[in-house]
């Protein structure tokens, strides 16, 4: 799951601080876009970006997940900025009554990739 | 003017938007407020990702240097690409920044507005123009996102932004899939393959202009003005219709 924030900023010359606004968040899961918090009219669902690996374009269609990770290479002008928190699976064990643990196991790596 | 504003004015406040990334294919790019309140943005030749700038067949800092050229194009054209095309100067911000190679970076203004919007692609004013200048740079990624357009404006600029990967050169680089023009691709399949009179009296602009040429191949490589050229001249010759989608 790879949960996508598109932001935007300005300079505020009065009081003299960059201002942040979000352009959209949503999330990309296997089979596509899952969930919508914002901006739903403003997600790029047609940019297709290149796998600088393979030499091809990855769109939302062909490989959801790739085309998430990849997102932030397609906006490199610097007026919007890319974020991808990628949230692994929650794991959960049941072996034995003795191994069982009391709190379910439970890991979400986070890999801020901004651009 | 704005050229000589971004040369000279002073630096207000910097935001680094891209030097946190871990991700392979981006750039260090830095949102600059300047004094004169005017907010652009500095793309620094150290942080052009050099992987990606070689699939598109650039070094690092010729990805700077293509988009001053092309900013340099747009000026020889007239109005219409002076709007709609970032203007941009090679320029230091931060020559005590080693970390920057001397601080050069191409220092562009910014074209507001939304990405992967329809209108500049369904409507032939914008689109066909738009094609022309994508066909005629040899721009290797036009995508859905890499344009500017304000939907709550009239009659708003298209933002023909980041034309760092164009100049684009007919070698062996070409070997991957570069994002072809979605320009160029939606004018060929309405059917506008013709150019306009205003198309051919810009090509005509651009081969007379001795000066512009001049500075054009003492900046592009060899092989990219060659293929700019070429790509002029295969325009202006009979059936004078706009290049295919990737020919370079």
């Amino acid at each position: 799951m790879h949960r996508i924030t598109i932001t935007r900023s300005d300079y505020d010359f009065a009081a003299d601080r960059w201002l942040t606004e979000t352009v959209c968040s949503f999330v990309v899961g296997p089979r596509g876009i899952e969930q919508i918090d914002e901006g739903a009219g403003r997600i790029p669902r047609r940019v297709a970006v290149l796998d600088i690996d393979s030499g091809e374009s990855v769109t939302l269609e062909s490989d959801p997940e790739r085309w998430a990770e990849l997102l932030p290479s397609a906006f490199r002008s610097g007026d919007l900025t890319v974020t991808v928190d990628v949230e692994q699976p929650v794991e959960i064990e049941t072996r034995t009554v003795r191994d069982r643990q009391p709190v379910l196991a439970e890991a979400i790596a986070f890999q801020a990739i901004r651009h | 003017m704005v050229e000589q504003e971004l040369l000279c004015a002073g630096v207000r406040s910097v935001r680094a938007v891209g030097d946190s990334t871990s991700h392979e294919g981006s750039s260090r790019v830095n949102k600059v407020a300047l004094d004169s309140r005017r907010v652009c943005f500095h793309k620094a030749a150290s942080g052009v990702d050099e992987p990606q700038a070689r699939r598109y067949g650039h070094e690092p800092f010729g990805v700077l240097i293509n988009e001053s050229a092309a900013w340099m194009t747009a000026k020889a054209l007239g109005p219409l690409f002076t709007d709609w095309v970032p203007t941009t100067v090679v320029r230091s911000i931060w020559p005590e920044d080693r970390a920057l190679a001397g601080g050069f970076g191409a220092l562009s203004t910014e074209i507001q507005g939304e990405t992967d919007v329809e209108e500049p692609w369904q409507d032939p004013a914008y689109c066909d123009p738009a094609a022309f200048w994508d066909a005629l740079i040899g721009q290797q990624d036009r995508h859905y996102g890499n344009y500017r357009f304000d939907v709550r404006a009239q009659q708003p600029p298209l933002g023909l932004i980041d034309n760092g990967y164009a100049f684009a050169a007919p070698t062996q680089w070409n070997d991957y899939h570069p994002h072809r023009s979605i320009f160029v691709h939606h004018r060929r399949l309405a059917g506008r393959l013709a150019l306009s009179a205003d198309e051919l009296h810009w090509l005509g602009l651009l081969l007379t202009d001795s000066e512009l040429l001049e500075n054009l191949s003492d900046m592009l490589a060899p092989e990219q003005f060659q293929a700019l050229l070429a790509r002029i001249k295969r325009m202006v010759n009979p059936p004078q219709e706009i290049l295919k989608v990737l020919e370079f």
